[in-house]
């Protein structure tokens, strides 16, 4: 097979996990007004609390006016906030004790997606906190967890039964007013999950949530919180996969991480949203909001393999408040057909001796526009502070486009900050190295681009690690191995 | 609108009208040129920080003066470079000081303002088409409000061997006043020149200078841009350079003077196979803000672009760089690198610097670096530990991080002088006397 035909047909495969399950849902009638809010909030049992601070972020929101952020590098039609559909929860049955009484139909998505929730509690050790379409219908490990005082549930519960520590961290790493959409998700989230790691306590097995997108016309809007308490150490795993749609969807989450003195917390992602089809129509839009605040000798790590959505608006970045406070950004964004990503980080440096890494890997294939763009601020008590980024562009393709554009801010002179970034395409002197000797075509290209990404990959759990090359390959066989 | 914002209309206005100061006698396509010029900066007014290009460079200092017309003034007292020269005071035309003896056979240097009355057709098909940056402020100013600035005409296949001086000399005089030099430099083909602008003056006044280059197919220019306005000053400077196919065109900045200095270059990589090779050095103290905002338009295939661009830092001076590299679809084989570097050297010294790359199309090789560091203490080490003195060592290391930009100025009696410059401008720099 030539090396054309070979890229072909990796990059124009079929989106693999597309199909739709129909669960009776139970919806709020489209559009946004306070009334929505407040069925929204009734419907969910929430304290008056909540409520208040959901409608002060959606009072805010009115008052930006519908005016999206217009920076990004990224094209879409205009979206309608008034044609989404808020709120939808599978229709529910009573209260769920086990496996056995979650809807069969629910399950077979699971299983088609490579998840089966009771293989899964039986091996990987893995707690999952399966959100379909914004309600968690299972969650496992919680004895276990509980054990350990560990709290990892849904939002919503959180907002029950832990109402001070929501009260005390929700909206002090992104405040409802942080941007236009952090603001939409502040005043409508639907669920999401929360997790407390009391001091001293490492979690004990990593903590996951698979995040699926379901009905149509429903806009996601999850809300994670995390907070490692002192000393504390938690790895936290996010994956999704979303089905076939012809209409745009929406998602606008919000994560927010506090690393308290001396606590870790490894956030990884793996997002394979549906990307729309090759003519680029339909596929998930997706403006996320993550942001972690890391005080003294804290660590926040984010890892990222982006490969779905039509739209990835990302920037997952931390705060480094404290002093010798650590932050990593390790990121892989592959865009194929016409997937656009925008996506980077941002490193505020305000403590002393604060450090951060930034390695950041984009994939333009197909007519895939892929744009890195992050900050580096260095504050100017920032005493001592240091930041690497690296930031590598592979090009697929002469329809593509690789874009970098990385901003330096510096008000310390004791500071170190370098940055660098190169863009290329794959090497045929390599495809004829590996070709020489006797490496088939694909496996070449598959190798190539593993290597390049490796350097991410390899900060994945070992978990995720296996899926996210699955996934990638999904995306793109043979570009990312 | 702000103080300096309705000195400038008013001015635009009094021009359109027809008035006094205005060079009378010009052309249509002039008219025309100025017409869209007033029209563009009456829309756009003074770029804020709101402003991609503007984010790290905020212009409220010059906004809030009132800038007049540029006062006439005698030629001040200074060391002008060798022949040919062409020299400009406060923006007009310098006969007594200008000298084109040595000018060889099929090089023509002479005033922009006059060239325009005497034999417009040869300025026409150039003028505005090089500067073709859309809803630049600072740029539409300039074609509304030039009065003169130097026209440089090379014949095809001149090698013209002796170095061709600009100088801008600006003499603050009373009221605060703007003058906006205009220079257009046309390169036939396979025409080669060495070219100086030399920004020089003392006191507070606005320079606002654009320049525009065309280089034609196979030309090979060297081009010296040196800034040493008065301490007090505010220079705008725009460089557009449209290169034909496989030309040449190598660049150097030196930005030493002025309150607030920005200079843009922005190369159009037009035709196949050309070539530019841009480097720059601020060196600000006090508390100066020296930008620079390169773009390179990779518009066609198997062209060559390379930047690296150093900043000195003391003071509460603050250096910004902007690099952004653009390849476009259909520009194969595109060799792109960019490197700015930044030497921080007291507390109160600030940087901000985003190098950007946007590549739309896959046969490229481009990279880009940006370093943020202070001197290096192992290094500082190593030369204490040699009997160095603290003060010197320092110098040492600073001239050491600064002088492979000052050894690309070409002409030697040039280099010899910014080198004298630049360490003049370092702390302890005089005891660099015999080391740099």
């Amino acid at each position: 097979m030539t090396q054309e035909a070979t890229l072909r047909e990796l990059t124009e495969g079929k989106y693999k996990y597309g199909f739709v399950t129909e669960v009776e849902t139970d919806q709020v009638p489209k559009g946004l007004s306070e009334d929505v809010i407040r069925t929204i909030s009734q419907k969910k049992g929430e304290p008056e609390w909540m409520l208040d601070w959901r409608l002060k972020a959606y009072r805010h929101w009115l008052g930006l006016g519908m005016a999206e952020p217009t920076w990004p590098n990224v094209r879409y039609p205009r979206i309608d906030y008034q044609d989404i559909v808020y709120y939808s929860a599978p229709k529910p049955k009573a209260k769920l004790g086990s496996m056995d009484e979650v809807d069969p139909e629910m399950k077979m998505a699971f299983a088609k997606l490579g998840i089966p929730l009771a293989e899964q509690q039986r091996l990987a050790g893995v707690a999952v906190d399966a959100v379909f379409d914004s309600v968690s219908v299972a969650t496992t490990f919680k004895e276990k967890l509980a054990e350990k005082g560990v709290v990892f549930c849904s939002f919503s519960e959180a907002v029950k039964n832990h109402p001070d520590l929501v009260k005390k961290y929700l909206g002090s790493v992104v405040p409802y007013t942080d941007n236009f959409f952090a603001t939409l998700n502040s005043a409508v989230f639907s669920d999401g999950s929360f997790a407390y790691i009391p001091k001293g306590v490492r979690c004990p097995m990593e903590l996951s949530t698979y995040f699926r997108i379901n009905a149509q016309d429903t806009g996601q809007f999850e809300r994670t919180l995390i907070v490692a308490d002192e000393g504390a150490y938690v790895s936290y795993l996010e994956g999704c996969t979303a089905p076939v749609r012809d209409t745009n969807q929406l998602h606008a989450a919000v994560v927010e991480l506090v690393a308290l003195p001396g606590a870790q917390i490894k956030y990884s992602t793996v997002q394979n949203w549906y990307p729309g089809d090759a003519d680029g129509k339909g596929g998930i839009y997706n403006f996320v909001t993550k942001r972690g605040k890391a005080l003294e000798r804290s660590k926040i790590s984010w890892t990222q393999v982006e490969t779905g959505s039509a739209i990835t608006w990302k920037y997952p970045s931390c705060i480094l408040q404290g002093d010798d406070s650590v932050g990593e950004f390790y990121s892989v964004a592959l865009t194929n057909n016409r997937q656009q990503a925008d996506t980077g980080t941002k490193m505020i440096h305000v403590g002393k001796r604060t450090r951060s890494t930034i390695i950041s890997k984009g994939i333009s294939a197909g007519r895939g526009q892929n744009t890195y763009r992050g900050l580096v601020k260095v504050l100017k008590g920032a005493v001592g502070a240091r930041n690497y980024s690296q930031c590598d562009s592979l090009l697929i393709g002469d329809r593509c486009g690789a874009h970098t554009f990385p901003y330096i801010e510096v008000k310390n002179p004791t500071a170190q900050v370098e940055h660098e970034a190169t863009t290329s395409k794959i090497g045929e002197d390599q495809l004829f190295y590996c070709r020489q000797r006797g490496i088939a075509e694909e496996d070449a290209v598959s190798m190539i681009v593993n290597g390049f990404a490796r350097q991410v990959l390899k900060e994945l759990p070992m978990e995720f690690a296996v899926e996210a090359q699955k996934l990638l390959g999904m995306s793109l066989e043979g570009s990312v191995g | 609108m702000t103080l300096a914002e309705q000195s400038f209309a008013d001015q635009l206005e009094k021009g359109a009208a027809g008035v006094e100061w205005r060079p009378t006698g010009e052309p249509s396509f002039v008219c025309a040129l100025r017409a869209a010029g007033r029209d563009t900066f009456l829309r756009t007014k003074l770029p804020t920080l709101k402003h991609e290009d503007w984010r790290y460079t905020s212009l409220a200092g010059l906004a809030a003066q009132h800038f007049g017309p540029a006062a006439r003034a005698l030629v001040p007292a200074a060391d002008l470079p060798p022949a040919p020269r062409l020299v400009f005071v406060n923006g007009r035309f310098a006969p007594g000081a200008t000298d084109l003896s040595g000018l060889p056979t099929g090089v023509r240097m002479g005033s922009l303002a006059l060239a325009l009355r005497e034999r417009p057709a040869a300025v026409e098909p150039f003028m505005g088409q090089v500067a073709t940056a859309r809803d630049h402020a600072f740029g539409a100013l300039n074609t509304g409000l030039f009065e003169d600035g130097a026209l440089v005409e090379l014949e095809d296949g001149v090698p013209c061997a002796v170095t061709l001086h600009l100088v801008f000399l600006t003499t603050a005089s009373g009221a605060l006043f703007a003058a906006h030099p205009r220079n257009l430099v046309v390169v036939g083909k396979g025409a080669r020149a060495t070219l100086v602008e030399s920004y020089r003056g003392a006191g507070a006044y606005l320079v606002n200078a654009v320049t525009e280059m065309a280089l034609g197919e196979g030309a090979q220019v060297e081009h010296d841009r040196v800034q040493e306005d008065g301490q007090q000053a505010f220079h705008l400077g725009l460089l557009q350079v449209s290169q034909g196919a496989r030309s040449r065109f190598t660049g150097q900045s030196i930005a030493l003077g002025g309150q607030l200095a920005r200079v843009e270059a922005r190369v159009l990589l037009g035709a196949e196979g050309a070539a530019c090779d841009l480097h720059g050095l601020y060196v600000g103290g006090g508390k100066q803000v020296l930008d620079h905002l390169v773009y390179i338009d990779h518009a066609s295939p198997r062209c060559v672009s390379r930047e690296v661009f150093k900043g000195v830092l003391d003071g509460a001076s603050r250096g910004v760089f902007a690099g952004r590299v653009h390849v476009r679809e259909g520009a194969q084989k595109t060799d792109a690198s960019q490197v700015n570097s930044n030497l921080l050297l007291s507390e109160d010294a600030t940087v901000d610097t985003k190098p950007q790359l946007e590549i739309l199309n896959d046969d490229v090789k481009c990279s880009h670096g940006g370093t943020v560091g202070q001197i290096r203490e192992d290094q500082l080490f190593y030369l204490r530990s040699r009997g160095v003195s603290e003060a010197l060592a320092r110098a040492m290391l600073t001239w050491a991080f600064a002088s492979d930009m000052v050894q690309r100025v070409g002409p030697e009696e040039l280099r010899v002088r910014v080198r004298r410059a630049v360490t003049g401008r370092l702390a302890n720099g005089e005891l660099l006397r015999e080391v740099a």
